[in-house]
C-alpha cells in the first residue's frame, strides 16, 4: 500500500450538503415577499404618490434612485464587516459574504448612477456634472469594480480574498464621503429630504419612499441568499476537484 | 424627450438590470449543480 503520510490532505473540505432545505425555503419565502413588496412599491411610486409641482413626473425616479443608493451603501457596509471577519478568522464563509455583497453593491451603484444621470438631464440640462456628490459616487463605483477585478485576477483564491478584504475595508471610507458630500461641499445634488428634524415632503410621497426603501432592502436580502448559495456550491465543486487531484496523486507517488 | 419618457427610461434600466442579474444567478446555480452532480457521480463510480 502506498505511504500517504507525506502528502498533505485537502484542508477545510466541506463535507456537508452545500444547500440545506431551510436555506432553500427561506430563499423562496423571501423571493415571494420581495416580489409583492416591489409590486406595491412600484404602484405607490407611479400612481399613489402625487406629481411633483416643480419637476413633474421625472421626480418619481427618486423612489428607486435613492433606494438603489441605500442598497449600494448597505452592501458595501456588509463587505466592510465581512472583510474584517475574514482577516480575523480566515474562514471562507466571511469571504463568500464579502464577495457576494460587493457584486450586488456594484449592481445597485450602477443603477443609482444611471438613474441619477437620467434624472439630471431634464432637471439640470446635462447627463453628467463633475459635482462632488456625483464624482465621489463614481469613485465608489470604480473602487468596487476594482475589488471584483482584484479577486478575478489574483494568482490564488486565498490571495484574492486577502487583498480584496483590505480593499473592502479601505474602500468603505468613500461611503460616508458620498453620503455627506451635500453637507460638506456646494453641490448641484439635492440635499437629504429626511433628517432627524423630520421629512420635507408630502406624507403620500414619504409613504411611497419608505415602502420602496423596504422593498429594495428585501431585494438585497433575497439576492444575497442566492449569491451566497452560489459561493457555497462553488466551494463544494472546488473541494471535490481537490479531492480528485489528491486521490490521483496518491497512487502516482506510491 | 418629455418628462415621462425619462421616468420610463429610468424605470426600465432598474427593472431590466435586476431581472438580468436574477437570471444570471439562476443560470450560474444550475451550472454549478450540474457540475457537482457529475463530480459526485464520478467520485461514487471511482469508489465502487
Amino acid at each position: 500500500m502506498a505511504d500517504t503520510s507525506a502528502i498533505p490532505a485537502p484542508v477545510g473540505l466541506p463535507r456537508t450538503a452545500p444547500t440545506s432545505g431551510l436555506f432553500e425555503k427561506l430563499t423562496t419565502v423571501l423571493g415571494v415577499l420581495t416580489l409583492v413588496a416591489m409590486a406595491v412599491a412600484t404602484y405607490l411610486a407611479l400612481v399613489y404618490a402625487p406629481r411633483d409641482a416643480l419637476t413633474g413626473q421625472v421626480q418619481r425616479i427618486f423612489y428607486f434612485h435613492v433606494p438603489a443608493a441605500w442598497v449600494g451603501f448597505l452592501a458595501f457596509f456588509v463587505v466592510f464587516v465581512a472583510s474584517i471577519g475574514y482577516l480575523w478568522r480566515r474562514t471562507t464563509a466571511w469571504d463568500a459574504v464579502a464577495r457576494s455583497s460587493a457584486e450586488i453593491g456594484l449592481l445597485f451603484t450602477t443603477i443609482m448612477l444611471v438613474t441619477g444621470s437620467i434624472w439630471g438631464k431634464p432637471v439640470w440640462g446635462t447627463w453628467w456634472s463633475w459635482d462632488p456628490k456625483l464624482t465621489t459616487s463614481l469613485i465608489l463605483w470604480f473602487i468596487y469594480l476594482g475589488y471584483l477585478m482584484l479577486r478575478a485576477y489574483a494568482p490564488t483564491r486565498e490571495q484574492g480574498a486577502r487583498y480584496a478584504a483590505v480593499l473592502g475595508i479601505v474602500g468603505f471610507v468613500d461611503v460616508p464621503i458620498v453620503y455627506l458630500a451635500t453637507t460638506w461641499w456646494r453641490t448641484l445634488h439635492p440635499e437629504a429630504v429626511i433628517t432627524p428634524e423630520g421629512a420635507a415632503m408630502d406624507p403620500r410621497m414619504l409613504l411611497a419612499f419608505l415602502v420602496s426603501l423596504g422593498a429594495f432592502t428585501l431585494l438585497y436580502g433575497y439576492l444575497m441568499l442566492r449569491r451566497v448559495r452560489i459561493e457555497r456550491l462553488q466551494e463544494r465543486v472546488e473541494a471535490l476537484e481537490d479531492d480528485a487531484a489528491y486521490t490521483r496523486e496518491v497512487p502516482a507517488r506510491g | 424627450m418629455d418628462s415621462l419618457s425619462y421616468l420610463i427610461a429610468a424605470l426600465a434600466v432598474t427593472i431590466i438590470s435586476i431581472i438580468v442579474y436574477v437570471y444570471y444567478l439562476g443560470q450560474r446555480t444550475r451550472e454549478l449543480r450540474r457540475d457537482l452532480a457529475a463530480m459526485e457521480q464520478a467520485q461514487h463510480s471511482g469508489r465502487q
